[in-house]
């Protein structure tokens, strides 16, 4: 049993793996960190450095927790966290989230709310 | 001194507030393109050619021009920051550059970088401005025979010498003459693959054929491999070079500026041909060559100076001789032709103000180069971070716009799609589209020159070698049969080589 947890290298996303480990630490389930990018763009904002995913499973091995990272090729961030609670042992994913307007979700779409609708485990939304 | 008066008098036309302001323009643009990797100055040059309609022709090249040495800056950064590089011609680049980045040297490389491309510019100019006229006095004595013989000259050397397969290059140029027939024959009048269309009666429009291949093949061809997304940059301080680094590349830079000059004005020759000799050329002359690929400022510097000069100096056969050097001054031969300009000969005569006023921008363009790399560095960079979803389309809308503006014509529009798909597979399938729009360019010229030398001549060929100019010419092409093959195999091993080491493709990139 594994929790996955959808790493983007900002706030929100620090404070979902700060409650993923917590919860993996109590639960004594594995810590697996998922990032990956929709490769629309050269440079990806929400594409983590190898060195950062690396600090992230030393972190979680500090704390006594099994971690591991997992980057999916070509698919994008959500598409990817989508699959993953598929194919997975998983028992739940944890993604960081924030506001949008109405007219924000209209225009520029909301991953978070597409991951809470279409995977098929428990999703934990944690605010930054 | 005669032309150093006329050189001055090119500062006259340059220093126009409009003609800044285009050079301006052009030099910015060209770097913005340059960063973006699958985005080249041929296609952008292409896509802009409506616009220069309502322009002036000094101003209208003033800004092409601009935008194709420009294009060799902004390919460095991303080359150096990213390991991506934006340009062909500055693929070589990233593979010191980027160990440099990595050490925490990426200002001083993206410093050396711009100190090294003005250099190159700069000293290409000065043999520009020196070689140009003396060129030029020798093509004043071209009748059609020699006219006949330069353009043969051309389509030969620009399919034998670019990058990739000669064979698909030739077969490339063999498809622009066919081309470049359709349409009403130059003499007698007569419609030929017209296939009854109205349309096609006047022939293919260049711009159509250039915006097609180039503008929306490329397009094409981008949304095809989706890009490589990387995180962010590596941050650096301050893009410059300090004192050492100025010294130990000054030997590269030298070097680069010459070689550069040299393979810019040969057919075929060009920017990305360039900077891979210069890289050869620095590592055999290094004295320690193991640290190329790990670091070595020389592997930065050559390069760099090499294509900046290379880009300059091809702008040689064809405001001299009328020969474009390279597909990207194919299209160049054609935005001048469409100001009613025929680059040749006798363009130093005719129009000086056209021809002096674009080799001045160079100078004022260099220098706004340097001024402005350093800067805007990172306002470049984050460009890349705008969707290509949003790029493309975007692209592609503007090119159909500057399409309906050519003729009003919706076939125009359809047949711009067309030639973007034969772009794409011919991108694809390693057929280069330099060539083709070179060759249906010169085509033209080529078919118009010869029936009028046959008919001078009655018939007899004796016309071709009858001037020691066609004596010469013909010499020339001979050697260019005989010598094209060697060449382009020891660009094309190094060309291999750099591959090897980058993992790179070397037809995603076009000169």
């Amino acid at each position: 049993m594994s929790i996955i947890i959808g790493y983007v290298p900002n706030e929100r996303g620090e404070a979902a793996y700060a409650k993923a480990l917590s919860l993996a630490a109590g639960l004594g389930q594995e810590l697996v960190i998922m990032n990956s990018s929709g490769r629309h763009s050269h440079i990806d904002p929400r594409l983590a450095a190898e060195s950062d995913l690396e600090a992230l499973v030393a972190r979680a091995r500090e704390a006594g927790v099994a971690a591991r990272t997992e980057r999916s090729a070509g698919a994008d961030g959500p598409e990817a966290l989508i699959e993953a609670s598929h194919a997975e042992d998983a028992d739940m994913l944890v993604i960081g989230i924030r506001k949008r307007s109405q007219v924000g979700k209209l225009l520029l779409g909301s991953d978070a709310q597409r991951i809470l609708l279409e995977a098929t485990c428990p999703v934990l939304a944690v605010k930054a | 001194m005669d032309i150093l008066n006329d050189a001055l008098g090119g500062f006259d036309v340059v220093l126009q507030p409009a003609n800044l302001l285009f050079c301006l323009l052009g030099v910015t643009l060209g770097m913005l393109i340059g960063v973006l990797p699958g985005l080249g100055p041929a296609a952008t040059i292409a896509i802009l050619l409506p616009i220069t309609y309502t322009m002036e022709p000094a101003s209208a090249i003033i800004l092409l021009a601009g935008i194709f040495y420009g294009a060799q800056y902004g390919g460095t950064i991303t080359s150096v920051l990213l390991r991506l590089p934006g340009e062909a011609s500055s693929v070589v680049t990233a593979l010191d550059g980027y160990q440099m980045a990595r050490q925490g040297r990426a200002g001083a490389a993206l410093g050396i970088a711009a100190v090294g491309s003005f250099v190159g510019g700069t000293i290409a100019i000065v043999g520009l401005t020196f070689l140009a006229p003396l060129v030029a006095s020798f093509a004043l004595d071209f009748g059609p025979a020699e006219y006949t013989l330069l353009a043969l000259l051309g389509i030969l050397l620009v399919s034998s010498l670019g990058n990739g397969s000669a064979r698909k290059a030739a077969v490339a140029a063999t498809i622009g003459l066919l081309l470049a027939t359709v349409g009403r024959d130059p003499v007698t009048g007569v419609s030929r693959f017209t296939f009854g269309s109205d349309n096609l009666a006047d022939g293919i429009d260049f711009v159509i054929i250039a915006m097609g291949l180039f503008g929306v093949g490329e397009i094409l061809y981008n949304m095809a491999t989706p890009p490589s997304a990387t995180s962010g940059t590596p941050q650096f301080r301050r893009a410059l070079p300090t004192g050492a680094d100025l010294k130990q590349s000054s030997g590269a830079i030298a070097r680069g500026s010459v070689s550069g000059f040299v393979l810019g004005v040969l057919p075929g020759g060009g920017a990305t041909i360039a900077s891979l000799v210069a890289y050869a050329t620095e590592k055999k002359l290094a004295k320690r060559p193991e640290r190329f690929g790990r670091g070595a400022i020389e592997g930065v510097a050559g390069p760099e100076t090499a294509n900046n000069s290379a880009a300059t100096s091809s702008f040689i056969p064809l405001l001299t001789l009328g020969i474009p050097a390279n597909g990207t001054m194919a299209i160049m031969f054609g935005a001048l032709m469409l100001q009613g300009i025929t680059p040749g000969p006798g363009l130093i005569n005719e129009h000086p103000d056209v021809f002096w006023g674009v080799i001045d921008s160079m100078y004022i363009g260099n220098v706004f180069l340097l001024l402005l790399s350093i800067p805007l560095i990172g306002i470049f960079v984050r460009l890349l971070r705008v969707k290509a979803t949003i790029l493309n389309p975007l692209t592609v809308l503007i090119t159909m716009i500057g399409v309906y503006t050519v003729r009003n014509s919706v076939f125009d529009m359809f047949l711009v799609i067309a030639f973007g798909v034969v772009g794409y597979l011919m991108k694809k399938t390693g057929f280069p589209p330099g060539p083709l729009v070179l060759a249906f360019v010169l085509g033209g010229l080529l078919e118009t020159s010869f029936r009028q030398s046959i008919r001078l001549s009655e018939g007899s060929l004796a016309i071709f070698v009858a001037s020691p100019i066609a004596v010469t010419l013909v010499v020339a092409i001979v050697v260019a049969i005989a010598a094209a093959p060697v060449m382009a195999w020891l660009l094309r091993r190094q060309q291999a080589r750099t591959d090897a080491t980058l993992h790179t493709h070397a037809q995603a990139y076009q000169d």
